[in-house]
């Protein structure tokens, strides 16, 4: 089972996605409440998928993708990406970024889970 | 209009070729009576105005911090909730079996007993006792209260999952809030340089005033929203679809 790390500055979306994490059955869960934080919790626990925000304080999720894309390390870790920002250009430079996949808040259980089995398929495949 | 200003007692100050050149001059000066005052109580406004604005920035702040408390608070009471919930289910689990099983050694000791009578005619008191067993068995089957116990609990945990959903509303809420106190604190800075100007008369910062630096982004979307549409996420779907494809 993946080891995930959710990162966000708000403690309740916090709470709210590891929740919604645990209901699915995926409870072995870290948090960081911005990228920097998400960077330290990566180097001294490591992690197998990452779930963002984007506007933190800080080092926000988008500088983080890049971050760990740059990364030979952690290149291949999966990034989901959940935000308030739907405008089209947000999403595309979010994929640009190469995040997996992409949320627009408010989301749903059944939404994260299909968007994270979607990314863990395509990462299966890929290492296939 | 005092003439006092115009010509002085000892010489004119000022000659003037004509009346029309002296009148004007005259609203001139009666010009700046007026403006003077007029600037003191822009300056008054202005300084007030910066003096209340970091006040309005941190109760908006306190306003963010306490939303989020109350929804940590929230929370709380829904996981516990819902770990009660749990321990219910599991507990109505456990009965069943335990139902269960009395329903399968009752009615292996009715068929036994059945199996063990042999006169036809009148009930003998074995198959009585038999009858009684099955009429008890058949009483567990038809009850539905067991299933119906099952489909509330399973519909309250749903509930409470759906209100702790909701409250992403708080982050979304604090990002507007953010939002606000943002524009609030940029409002004030442009209020302290105008009354450095009006005070020191330092203009050398008006130079800057549009300069094209770009700002640090924001750890708040401006445009955060609370909305049930699929309108953005179907647009986000399409998008991400696309990058796929193009892989």
């Amino acid at each position: 089972m993946a080891k995930f790390l959710v990162v966000d500055d708000s403690l309740t979306m916090r709470r709210i996605v590891v929740n919604a994490l645990k209901t699915q059955g995926f409870d072995d869960v870290i948090e960081a409440c911005d990228g920097k934080d998400a960077v330290a919790k990566i180097l001294s626990e490591g992690a197998q998928f990452v779930i963002t925000d984007w506007n933190m304080p800080e080092m926000n999720g988008l500088e983080l993708a890049k971050w760990l894309r740059s990364s030979p390390q952690y290149e291949n870790i999966p990034v989901l990406m959940i935000t308030t920002r739907g405008n089209k250009d947000d999403v595309i430079e979010a994929m640009k970024a190469r995040v997996n996949n992409y949320i627009v808040k408010p989301f749903t259980p059944q939404g994260l889970k299909e968007k994270i089995e979607q990314v863990l398929k395509t990462v299966e495949l890929k290492s296939a | 209009m005092d003439n006092s200003l115009i010509q002085s007692t000892q010489s004119p100050v000022v000659q003037f070729p004509n009346d029309t050149a002296q009148g004007a001059f005259k609203d001139f000066i009666h010009l700046l009576h007026e403006i003077v005052p007029l600037l003191e109580n822009v300056r008054s406004s202005i300084e007030e105005s910066s003096n209340r604005i970091p006040k309005a920035s941190m109760q908006l702040s306190k306003v963010n911090q306490e939303t989020e408390n109350a929804t940590v608070e929230i929370l709380n009471v829904l996981e516990a909730m819902t770990a009660r919930i749990s321990s219910a289910e599991a507990q109505l689990h456990r009965l069943k079996d335990i139902i269960q099983n009395s329903k399968n050694s009752a009615k292996r000791i009715a068929e036994s007993l059945l199996a063990s009578t042999s006169e036809a005619g009148a009930y003998s008191s074995t198959e009585l006792t038999a009858l009684v067993v099955n009429e008890f068995i058949s009483g567990i089957d038809s009850s539905e209260a067991i299933p119906s116990i099952e489909e509330v609990l399973r519909k309250t945990k749903e509930d409470s999952m759906n209100i702790a959903m909701a409250l992403q509303v708080q982050d979304i809420a604090s990002q507007q809030i953010a939002s606000v106190a943002h524009t609030i604190e940029s409002v004030e800075s442009q209020l302290v340089r105008a009354l450095n100007r009006f005070e020191n008369g330092d203009t050398s910062d008006i130079a800057n005033d549009n300069a094209d630096e770009p700002a640090p982004e924001p750890a708040f979307d401006v445009e955060a929203r609370y909305t049930r549409s699929e309108e953005r996420q179907d647009i986000a779907d399409e998008i991400v679809k696309q990058f796929a494809t193009n892989k």
